[in-house]
């Protein structure tokens, strides 16, 4: 109930996560769940299930913060949804972290390139590194977009929130 | 060297080699038959003659000082040989040169050429000139093109101990994974049973089967499925996103989550979150904890290959021994071993496990993978003419064409699903080890049934 109340000043933030597979997937949504009571972590088994997601919560207002995807998956490649991601108009801020352990170098050379992800992240990864890249992307989400970031400041990385509001 | 010949061919064409025959090789008296393995010149001795062949190929051959003889140039029916020992300062031979088949040959000596400041020697150079000019090139050809030559063999030598190299590497760490991986394994199926007695003992709330439920069966619906279960949920309890997410995971059915909802008791969803999420952690460890074994010992498997001796072994045995392997992933399908107890075959067993092993396991997946009435794995084997035919069938649902085609290429894998992806190198080993025994194997699709054919060559 805590959570509605917060709500009403609170823009509805998104956290995706891609990975195709679910053990690994259910470790990255246990992780991520740091941010649960700010933002909804969303998981998807494959790129195309994530960019409909992505479609539909734009549609409804949602704004997606950050997508964490894997790499080497069925179907559409994670280095290939994050470059698609890039180039469409509504997804522009959309941070972008790709989570792989085995991306060649030209993968990750078109990943930067092309999909200018924001990080990269090796697997296996700990825990706290991957809150940590996602907090600070989290905060530069919410400052670019002209948020109000109290709501959220419990999960944000004050670090980054202190410099990006020295800016200003 | 074919290439070669050609060029030579169209450079006689060029020079008038019709008048250096009538001129200089017609004599009768200068006319020597060859048999066949007859020598004309030998390595290193005084040669004053050059031979023009008439009919039939010889060729010269040259033996260095260490190793074997090898072949130097042939030469057929219109050229002339013994051109270098005939200009070159020393006389001597650098080739034996021998006929390879029955062959005529006129030759002149050095003593029967014209005066050197007459018109005729002029003549003479002058038509023998684009012979030798032609030689030198030719020389030229075959030196560049066994430099290459030795460069490709080199090359591949080298990527070939590279690979020996890397199979060595991969059979240590297989060796040291292997203790590691077995622990893992083996206190992981402890620690499961213990949980399992412990949760079922402290267990007061009926919350017990929930952890059983996901220790057996693991996340079983996709993240889509989930997501809308969760909207449900949410509508329909009015609790927190997160809560709903918890029990959409668990796959309840809606009277189980009506219940939840009449109880109003929110600590009852953490609770039974952390049986069911305690009996899903325990899943994901022995589904990892089975790959990580399996990978392990299929890379020891390629470092043990060589290791057994080749002796005569009963094929139906052999079958039965991979099928035993598998059991695990054959309990639902129906299997049958059409193989006569009295076959045999000389090799080595390791090897002729492993080949079944593959080629059961793929079949097995790719049945498991559906939801068939009847799956179903034939094997069958059977002599025809010198060959043994083994041939392991299933009632799956086929190989398309393209995939056919690539099948056999290392790294190449389908499996990419879930943790249960392969290495991708199951059949290209199989052809290996089918290949070192000369046999051949196929894959053919028919009336609905998938067939691996390994071809042997009865010894």
């Amino acid at each position: 109930m805590l959570n509605s109340l917060k709500n009403k000043n609170m823009e509805r933030l998104y956290i995706i996560c891609v990975e195709d597979q679910k053990e690994v997937l259910n470790i990255i949504a246990e992780q991520l769940s740091y941010f649960e009571e700010h933002v909804s972590i969303e998981e998807c088994e494959t790129a195309d299930e994530a960019f409909e997601l992505l479609e539909n919560l734009d549609s409804k207002g949602g704004k997606v913060a950050v997508v964490v995807s894997d790499h080497v998956m069925p179907g559409t490649s994670g280095v290939d949804f994050l470059v698609k991601i890039r180039s469409d108009d509504r997804f522009e801020s959309v941070k972008k972290i790709l989570l792989t352990g085995q991306a060649t170098h030209m993968d990750t050379i078109a990943a930067i390139n092309e999909a200018k992800i924001d990080n990269y992240i090796e697997k296996p990864w700990k825990e706290h590194e991957l809150i940590a890249k996602v907090s600070d992307l989290l905060t530069q989400f919410i400052i670019e977009s002209g948020i109000d970031y109290e709501p959220y400041v419990e999960v944000l990385n004050k670090q980054t929130l202190f410099d990006l509001l020295k800016v200003r | 060297m074919a290439e070669l010949m050609k060029q030579k061919m169209a450079l006689s064409e060029l020079t008038d080699l019709y008048w250096l025959k009538q001129e200089y090789f017609s004599n009768e008296e200068q006319k020597i038959i060859l048999n066949k393995g007859d020598e004309l010149t030998k390595q290193g001795t005084l040669n004053d003659k050059m031979f023009f062949v008439a009919s039939g190929r010889a060729s010269g051959f040259y033996r260095p000082e260490i190793g074997e003889e090898f072949r130097v140039f042939s030469t057929g029916a219109n050229m002339i040989v013994g051109i270098y020992s005939f200009f070159s300062h020393d006389n001597r031979s650098y080739t034996t040169v021998r006929a390879e088949e029955d062959s005529i040959v006129y030759f002149i000596q050095k003593n029967q050429l014209p005066d050197k400041n007459t018109i005729e020697y002029h003549q003479f150079l002058a038509h023998m000139l684009p012979v030798i000019v032609n030689e030198i090139y030719l020389r030229q050809m075959l030196m560049i093109s066994s430099v290459s030559e030795k460069e490709n063999v080199l090359k591949k030598l080298f990527e070939s101990e590279k690979l020996a190299t890397l199979g060595q590497l991969a059979a240590g760490l297989a060796h040291e994974l292997n203790n590691a991986a077995s622990v893992i394994q083996s206190k992981t199926t402890w620690i499961t049973d213990h949980m399992k007695d412990y949760m079922e003992e402290k267990d007061s709330k009926g919350l017990f089967p929930y952890f059983l439920k996901s220790l057996e069966n693991g996340q079983e619906q996709s993240s889509k499925e989930i997501r809308s279960r969760k909207q449900k949920i949410q509508e329909l309890l009015q609790i927190r996103e997160s809560a709903a997410k918890k029990l959409a995971r668990m796959n309840l059915t809606d009277q189980e989550i009506e219940s939840i909802g009449i109880k109003e008791n929110t600590q009852i969803i953490d609770r039974l979150g952390n049986y069911w999420d305690a009996g899903l952690a325990l899943h994901d460890i022995n589904v990892a904890a089975t790959h990580t074994t399996h990978v392990v010992q299929s890379i020891k498997e390629l470092g043990a290959m060589d290791r057994k001796n080749a002796q005569s072994f009963n094929l139906r045995t052999s079958i039965q021994k991979a099928t035993s392997l598998l059991s695990d992933v054959l309990k639902n399908l129906e299997i049958s071993i059409d193989v006569d107890h009295t076959m045999t075959y000389f090799g080595k067993e390791g090897e002729f496990v492993q080949i079944w092993v593959n080629l059961i396991k793929n079949a097995a997946e790719s049945l498991n993978s559906q939801h068939l009435a009847e799956p179903e794995i034939r094997i069958a084997a059977s002599t025809r003419k010198k060959m043994l035919n083994v041939l392991i069938s299933d009632n799956g649902p086929g190989i398309d064409k393209e995939t056919r085609e690539k099948i056999f290429q290392p790294n190449y894998t389908t499996k990419v699903h879930g943790l249960s992806f392969g290495l991708g190198l199951g059949l290209s080993i199989v052809q290996k080890i089918v290949a070192s025994y000369e046999g051949e194997i196929f894959v053919k699709c028919q009336d609905g049934w998938t067939s691996f054919i390994v071809e042997l060559p009865k010894k």
